[in-house]
């Protein structure tokens, strides 16, 4: 589903970045990213969503290359960022309206899909205020409904819990066992090591811009007790393994 | 007062990007800031120019004791203009109230600092007037070193009033927005009134009398009047506007007379003045700052929402409506952008009643083809500013949603001009209808009138998203900053000179020549926006 090839994003005049990274999500992983602060999570992120250009290497999406064909490949997935930053100065429901209509999402689909997630969600009675009036956690819940309302093949999120209340947290991860289950996959980026664990089948671990660790959650395990033991261990023995 | 100056040093980091430019590690970021920089230097030039030349032109026609009253007038009034703009995204800011009002730091050192960060920017205004026509003035009337020396202290005082000013009006202003059911039509009305409220007394004192009488020796032929009779007579009108501007304003004849060592304790009074009105507002401010700064957030409505039926719209079109929905939910973009095509459609009413060549003919030391020209200065107003130059750096922090969609970065750029085209056409349409059937004019004429205006249109939309995606600025605290400071916005308004050299070349071909000059300026227009156009088209959204 997405597939990155020896990509390097180094930030002009510094050395930090990612340096060569080769990672392959396949349909029905949940696929978790973790790395210390400044690793390089959000800026791999942002280059496999064409936020950022980057230096080499490559990005496909089911077989659409982000760099040559980045209308089709933007349109197999969505992209939830680490903070929330939406149009104020439009209402919610005109925000999910806008980017129905730039994804090509029919008006029945969209009303359905829109009832159902706003539901889940509980901010239905909040669609018709101005986003600028929003809470964070309102703002990420909408953000997440905006990234579902076009049944995306692949979900790329950055920091999706932080915000949310626990109902939310455990309706977002129960669409993301279901998106999974029917062919869909999910890459993101947490801090938050127990969801990793308990959630995804595969880990990556970066440090440095560089990917130390990457596979199924099992093999990453193997003896360690848990995935938190994993992360400290790796950080500080910097070893590669894939 | 050690806290003070820790808030006050954080305070003026973002001054200008200076912060980002010295710790900027990315080479392109650097000689963008750089590039940044020549810009607003250039500008600047180009004011100060103006005014050393307007200060020159006073003193020639014996107007030159006018010029410290008159300059330091308009130095007042304008960083009043911009002050009162600036105070509440500066002084009443949200941004990092959460972060300030959760430390050990009371309020009254915020007030203070936020409230130098005015001053210093009405201090930038106050230098680009004063400086180069004091400097004027002073080799001109042969002053001594005194002046020179109180040249420091009047640039240091004169800014203190109006800051003090603009932060009671940015209270007043948010105060009344935040409140208003319509916020952007409050804040464009406001707005207009407070331009009214500076500038209207300036356009009456200059079409007083003796304005008009100076226009018509200007503009007579040399058998009329002799240079040194024109000379002369321009003197004796510059005499009595300047005696009409004194009569209209006492206070400012008191602080003209310093210069002529007549009134020391006048100015020392109003230094005094400014000087407690500034202190007096930072402690009253101080007091409550967090406190004000919370009640005057925008207070939203809630309705519960029952979702009914949905509409759908095409990614072009769907862009589009975003453009506008941005726009009209500002009430500053609104205000400083909406005046040209009004202006546009009000030059063509006015020439329902007036007609420039009628008016000029054979007052002109040479015949000017004024009805060839015509069609250049009615699109002047257009090329002043328009939506684009500002509609890539309003995206601000939303700017990854539109790179991140599936959407074609030309579709992007297209749904910024479309909005501009879409805004201007009801008023060029109007303007047409005026032109085209109301308006006494040579078929020929008309067609000008009915092309030029449409070429300058699109000009100007293609001109502004051009300089916008060349200098971007999505780091922002308040829109004032966007709409009003932005390099994009500076240099789009040399688009003026777009107008002004056609407009002049054809004004002074013969008239058999005038459909020439026309035809061959709007194809060089014409391939200039295309080049531009090919650019912005061919620019990725990543790479911005």
């Amino acid at each position: 589903m997405l597939r990155i090839n020896g990509l390097s994003k180094i930030y002009k005049g510094t050395d930090k970045g990612i340096r060569d990274i080769d990672l392959n999500i396949e349909s029905g992983d949940i696929y978790a990213f973790i790395g210390h602060n400044g690793a390089g999570k959000t800026t791999l992120l942002k280059a496999v969503t064409g936020i950022h250009p980057f230096d080499s290497g490559s990005v496909t999406i089911d077989g659409c290359d982000v760099k040559s064909e980045p209308k089709k490949a933007k349109s197999l997935f969505a992209y939830v960022p680490d903070n929330p930053d939406i149009y104020d100065f439009m209402t919610g429901i005109q925000y999910l309206g806008f980017i129905a209509d730039v994804f090509g999402v029919s008006i029945r689909d969209r009303e359905e899909r829109i009832a159902k997630y706003a539901d889940a969600f509980e901010i239905t009675s909040s669609l018709g205020d101005l986003i600028g009036g929003y809470s964070h956690g309102m703002k990420q819940k909408l953000v997440l409904i905006s990234a579902l309302i076009h049944e995306p093949k692949l979900l790329i999120m950055d920091e999706p819990f932080v915000g949310l209340d626990p109902k939310a947290a455990y309706i977002l991860k129960e669409y993301m066992k279901d998106m999974t289950s029917r062919g869909g996959a999910i890459f993101f980026s947490t801090h938050v090591l127990d969801v990793a664990e308990k959630l995804c089948n595969k880990v990556a671990i970066i440090k440095d811009g560089r990917i130390i660790t990457s596979g199924l959650m099992s093999d990453v395990l193997a003896d360690k007790a848990s995935l938190e033991s994993v992360f400290l261990n790796t950080l500080d023995d910097g070893s590669t393994k894939q | 007062m050690k806290m003070f100056f820790t808030i006050l040093k954080n305070e003026m980091c973002s001054f200008g990007g200076i912060n980002v430019f010295i710790h900027t590690k990315d080479p392109s970021e650097k000689r963008r800031r750089t590039l940044l920089l020549c810009a607003y230097a250039v500008v600047f030039a180009a004011i100060a120019g103006y005014i050393t030349l307007s200060s020159y032109m006073l003193e020639k026609y014996g107007g030159g004791r006018c010029i410290p009253m008159l300059f330091t007038l308009l130095a007042s009034l304008f960083s009043l203009f911009f002050a009162s703009f600036r105070a509440k995204g500066t002084l009443y800011r949200e941004k990092d109230l959460w972060l300030l009002s959760s430390l050990p730091v009371k309020s009254t050192p915020v007030a203070a600092a936020r409230t130098i960060r005015i001053y210093v920017d009405s201090l930038l205004i106050t230098a680009v007037i004063i400086l180069p026509s004091f400097i004027t003035y002073g080799i001109m009337e042969k002053t001594g070193v005194l002046f020179y020396i109180l040249i420091p202290v009047v640039l240091i005082i004169l800014p203190l009033l109006p800051s003090a000013l603009a932060a009671w009006m940015g209270i007043l202003f948010a105060a009344i927005i935040a409140r208003a059911k319509h916020k952007v039509l409050s804040e464009v009305i406001l707005a207009i009134l407070l331009m009214a409220a500076v500038f209207v007394p300036m356009a009456i004192f200059s079409s007083g009398s003796s304005g008009g009488e100076a226009v018509e020796v200007i503009f007579s032929s040399p058998g009329d009047m002799s240079r040194e009779e024109a000379e002369k007579k321009l003197g004796e009108l510059m005499g009595r506007a300047i005696e009409e501007l004194e009569d209209g304003m006492p206070a400012l004849k008191s602080w003209g007379k310093i210069w002529n060592g007549e009134n020391i304790p006048g100015p020392a009074i109003y230094s005094l003045i400014s000087a407690a009105a500034f202190s007096l507002t930072v402690c009253l401010i101080g007091k409550s700052l967090f406190k004000l700064s919370g009640k005057l957030k925008n207070v939203s409505f809630h309705h519960d929402y029952d979702l009914t039926k949905l509409s759908g719209h095409s990614p072009l079109s769907a862009l589009t409506r975003k453009e506008a929905t941005r726009y009209f939910s500002s009430g500053i973009y609104v205000s400083n952008t909406i005046i040209a095509p009004i202006m546009l459609l009000a030059f063509s009413v006015a020439l329902l009643f007036v007609d420039p060549a009628a008016l000029i003919k054979g007052k002109t030391p040479v015949d000017l083809n004024v009805t060839g020209a015509l069609p250049f200065f009615l699109s002047l107003p257009v090329c002043v500013m328009g939506t684009t130059s500002v509609s890539v750096s309003i995206e601000g922090n939303n700017w990854w949603i539109l790179k991140s969609l599936p959407v074609k970065s030309s579709d992007v750029f297209k749904a910024k001009l479309r909005f501009q085209l879409e805004l201007y056409l009801p008023f060029y349409l109007l303007s047409e209808v005026i032109l085209l059937f109301f308006v006494r004019a040579g078929i020929v004429t008309k067609l000008w009138f009915l092309l030029l205006p449409l070429v300058y249109i699109v000009f100007s939309a293609v001109w502004g998203l051009f300089l916008n995606i060349k200098f971007p600025k999505f780091s922002w605290e308040s829109e004032t900053e966007v709409v009003k400071q932005s390099a994009s916005v500076g240099i789009s308004i040399l688009g003026i000179f777009a107008v002004i050299i056609p407009g002049a070349v054809t004004a002074l071909v013969p008239s058999e020549f005038c459909g020439v000059a026309c035809l061959l300026f709007m194809v060089i227009l014409c391939g200039f926006t295309r080049l531009m156009y090919k650019k912005v088209m061919g620019t990725e959204l990543a790479a911005v």
